[in-house]
């Protein structure tokens, strides 16, 4: 399979879906309206799929094979491959939002190049991914645009959420995907930030160069303890 | 999930029925339609109790759903695969799903969501007992879609025929989906008792603690309810709490046997007589005490929900403001043009 796409990549890819999924389905029962619990567990709901089937085909190609739950439950923290952003805990209600549209807006060109890939098993999970990410991204822009354009609390509340995240933003450009062109990944998310920020009435920081994420990760070892915790107690157990 | 029986008494909403004697011709014309078992709709003539009866019984049910997503979306973060995260996300955001319609059907009464919901976080309003007890183990996802959902649908099976149009339409989608969670639950027992002897043990104990819980969800017996023979003249309470809860424990019995798990009662056997189960007695003591406010945990539960309506305030503010902000907008744009 000489146009496989190569497995770190498909773990960055799944393994941000997955730690965003997870960090979106904590508010579930939690979100500040009915309406907005819903909107929010249908983004959880979609990435945490993406996550399984992109796990699954990592899984399957894995000589031995393995399984999609060996891949997220008997990992290590330091084997996870996601942008840093994804594992961040959720903050208020403008960071959760902030995050999912910065990551929306990353996923949309890069489920759009992989789609039309040589990788077919890629392209097809791609192909249901880009259509979702196109979903997540508009429910995000329009959240962002009121937030910037809102009260002035939630102005407040978006721009400090644009402070603590915009550093992790620069990983985010700099990360190779294979099968997707950096530049050109780039330029589609910068074009997307920008046109929201405008509607938002906000300015967009300028684009530093990417600061090293605390190698120690200390969100997603929390985040990963609590979630493989009773699949390692019985390790042997089928669910 | 869940509708408790509405004839948990509500100091509040306690009114004698003013129709029993010498009904006013309008309040004749209505019986003899709810007779006739036509559907009353949002528009028609109806009794100011009967509407009062049913916002209180909708709305309680609706906060059941919503209150209903705390329990179990306790394991979201710990369910032990992929899958069964999933499914579970899937699940409490029905509930969330399933409150939305509910307080539509209550709006369509006259009542205001917001007022509804004031009542719930101000501890005026009811909702279901059962949702006042801690999720332990993650059996008890499992054991809360077998026996809670399983007792919902009993209980609400027969609102999809009551006599309000809107709140038995609600109930004919809702019970739909909780027929699925019924199977997804049943479905985590099960792999429960076909796995380890740890899981094996978790299902038993999980069993053990909501057993007699799920049996009070039916309320009092019919001998001590208060609200009963208005609703069924009504045409909202289609069968009784103790046929309702006989008929959960008749389908139960068996469905415990093939789990290979055992229910918590030394008095539960085949009465052949009867052609039921004959069961112990229920703590009516516990029901009452949970149904007041001193559960295991009422008061975590309703922080939890005033919480995440208090953090989201701001939220639902710049919501308002900039839709405000747009529709100013909008107006002045368009007399710019008038005046272009
Ligand atoms: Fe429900």
């Amino acid at each position: 399979m000489s146009n496989a796409i190569p497995e770190t990549s498909l773990l960055t890819l799944a393994d941000t879906c997955l730690l965003w999924g997870h960090r979106l389905s904590e508010w579930c029962g939690h979100g500040p309206a009915l309406e907005e619990d819903i909107a929010l567990t249908n983004t959880a709901l979609d990435v945490i799929g993406q996550a399984r089937a992109l796990l699954q085909l990592v899984a399957h190609r894995r000589t031995p094979p393995t399984t999609e739950d060996a891949l997220a439950y008997f990992r290590d923290p330091h084997e996870f491959r996601n942008l840093s952003l994804a594992e961040l805990a959720n903050g208020d209600y403008a960071q959760t939002i902030l995050r999912s549209f910065l990551l929306a807006a990353w996923f949309v060109p890069v489920w759009e190049a992989l789609e039309k890939g040589a990788d077919r098993q890629v392209a097809a999970i791609a192909t249901n991914a880009s259509k979702e990410a196109r979903m997540q991204l508009r429910h995000a822009h329009d959240w962002v645009v009121r937030f910037g354009d809102g009260t002035p609390e939630s102005r407040r509340r978006i721009e400090a959420a644009v402070a603590s995240l915009w550093p992790r933003c620069g990983e985010l450009l700099d990360v190779e995907i294979d099968g997707t062109a950096r530049t050109a990944r780039r330029d589609a998310w910068l074009s997307i930030v920008t046109t929201t920020f405008t509607k938002a009435t906000m300015t967009m920081p300028p684009m530093g160069a990417a600061s090293t994420p605390n190698s120690s990760h200390p969100d997603r070892v929390t985040l990963l303890t609590e979630m493989q915790s009773l699949a390692r107690q019985h390790p042997n157990a089928v669910w | 999930m869940y509708t408790q029986a509405l004839d948990v008494p509500d100091i509040a909403a306690q009114q004698a029925a003013p129709h029993a004697h010498g009904a006013s011709p309008a309040e004749a014309n209505f019986l003899a339609r709810i007779a006739r078992d036509e559907k009353i709709e949002p528009q028609d003539e109806m009794p100011e109790d009967y509407r009062k009866s049913l916002i209180r019984q909708i709305s309680q049910h609706a906060h059941s759903e919503v209150v209903g997503m705390l329990p179990e979306g306790n394991w979201i973060t710990r369910a032990p695969s992929l899958k069964r995260k999933e499914i579970l996300l899937a699940k409490v955001q029905d509930e969330g799903g399933h409150g939305l319609y509910l307080y539509s059907a209550a709006e369509t009464l006259g009542a205001s969501r917001d007022d509804l919901v004031d009542a719930l976080h101000s501890g005026k309003a009811k909702y279901s007992s059962i949702f006042n007890y801690p999720t332990d183990s993650w059996a008890d996802i499992g054991t809360i879609g077998w026996l809670v959902d399983g007792a919902a649908i009993m209980n609400q099976v027969p609102l999809c025929r009551c006599s309000y149009g809107p709140y038995a339409r609600a109930m004919i989608r809702v019970c739909k989906e909780e027929s699925f969670h019924q199977r997804q639950g049943f479905d985590i027992v099960r792999a429960l008792c076909e796995g380890t002897a740890a899981q094996k043990q978790m299902a038993q104990e999980s069993v053990n603690r909501w057993w007699w819980p799920t049996l009070m969800m039916f309320g009092p017996h019919d001998s001590d309810s208060e609200h009963t023979g208005q609703a069924s003249a009504w045409g909202i309470k289609r069968i009784s709490n103790d046929d309702l809860r006989q008929r959960f424990v008749d389908v139960t019995v068996p469905q415990a046997a093939f789990l290979g798990l055992t229910l918590p009662d030394a008095l539960l056997k085949w009465n052949a007589d009867r052609g039921h189960y004959d069961f112990g007695p229920i703590d009516w003591n516990e029901f009452w005490r949970v149904v007041k406010g001193d559960g295991p945990c009422n008061a975590e539960r309703l922080n939890d929900r005033v919480q995440a309506f208090d953090d989201g305030g701001w939220v639902r503010e710049a919501a308002a403001a900039h839709a405000d902000k747009r529709a100013r907008r909008a107006v002045s744009a368009a007399s710019v043009r008038i005046a272009a």
